[in-house]
């Protein structure tokens, strides 16, 4: 995606609005960071490059654990794509306790179509801000951001 | 050939994938995250989908191998193969993972070796034709390479 691309998807969203800072320069704009919970090495590779291509700089891990101890050592995130099914500790679990460990990311569950409501209820009263089914696109994430845009 | 040519060739053969019904619209998407900046993107996202569900189908056919089925486990597999398919655009495979989903809720041994079977060709014929299309990307790659010797 070239970078005049990047910036239209970052006015789209407001991101570039975000530091009031004219001209509306990529490297002016405030960085948004993200932080990706997959255990897919597929979808942690695409989602990454999704978010780059945005101009988000962003991390992987591949399971809920893994995102909680970041957070533990202090680090913190605009935006989590949470994958909900995960060894070690699932995305259920691991929004529940960033939630509790007073994490206010926008954190949006992004997990394959399951047919038991009753745990994709679950996901989203763990804790979620947005939930988007896989495939994520750059569409259904520029959608996550508007959320992001919005709590700013 | 020219890089234009192969282009056209892999957009001909991704039509034609389209049609069959053997890769849906996400295989663009995933075409369409490849830049000037990371030319081999999508032979690396070939390359990592292939060996990993190639390792996923693997651990699945074995746990329903066993006397008594884990059906916990084959589902955690169904999960990890069907989210990376869909983002590869195999469609079928993921088809034929729900497939196992509903067999795995049965409880039933045979449908489940039956559906994982069924995986493994959905599998093949995604992964064939995948490797087609990297063939042609590394074409490209190998004429920009000797372009850049002469």
């Amino acid at each position: 995606m070239s970078s005049t691309n990047t910036e239209n998807w970052m006015k789209d969203i407001g991101v570039l609005d975000l530091t009031g800072v004219g001209g509306g320069s990529t490297s002016a704009a405030k960085k948004i960071t993200a932080l990706v919970v997959d255990d897919d090495s597929v979808n942690q590779t695409i989602h990454s490059k999704m978010l780059e291509n945005l101009g988000i700089q962003n991390q992987v891990v591949r399971n809920g654990k893994e995102a909680v101890d970041l957070h533990s050592s202090g680090n913190n995130f605009d935006l989590i794509l949470m994958d909900m099914d995960m060894p070690v500790m699932n995305g259920i679990e691991a929004t529940r306790k960033l939630r509790e460990m007073g994490v206010r990311s926008i954190i949006a569950g992004v997990s394959t179509c399951t047919r038991d409501e009753r745990e994709q209820k679950e996901f989203m009263e763990s804790g979620l801000d947005d939930f988007q089914e896989k495939p994520l696109t750059t569409p259904k994430l520029v959608s996550i951001l508007h959320k992001l845009n919005k709590k700013c | 050939m020219a890089e234009t040519d192969v282009r056209k060739q892999i957009k001909d053969y991704v039509q034609t994938m389209h049609e069959q019904g053997i890769l849906d619209h996400n295989f663009e998407n995933v075409q369409n995250l490849q830049g000037e900046e990371n030319p081999h993107f999508v032979l690396d996202i070939i390359d990592i989908f292939c060996r990993d569900a190639e390792i996923c189908i693997e651990d699945m056919t074995k746990s329903v191998d066993e006397p008594v089925v884990d059906y916990a486990k084959v589902t955690g597999f169904i999960h990890l193969l069907k989210g990376s398919s869909s983002s590869v655009g195999g469609c079928r495979i993921v088809l034929a993972c729900r497939e196992l989903r509903k067999a795995t809720e049965s409880k039933t041994k045979e449908r489940c070796v039956e559906a994982v079977n069924n995986i493994k060709r959905e599998f093949f014929t995604v992964r064939d034709n995948l490797n087609a299309i990297a063939k042609m990307e590394r074409s490209i790659r190998t004429d920009d390479a000797m372009t850049g010797i002469f």
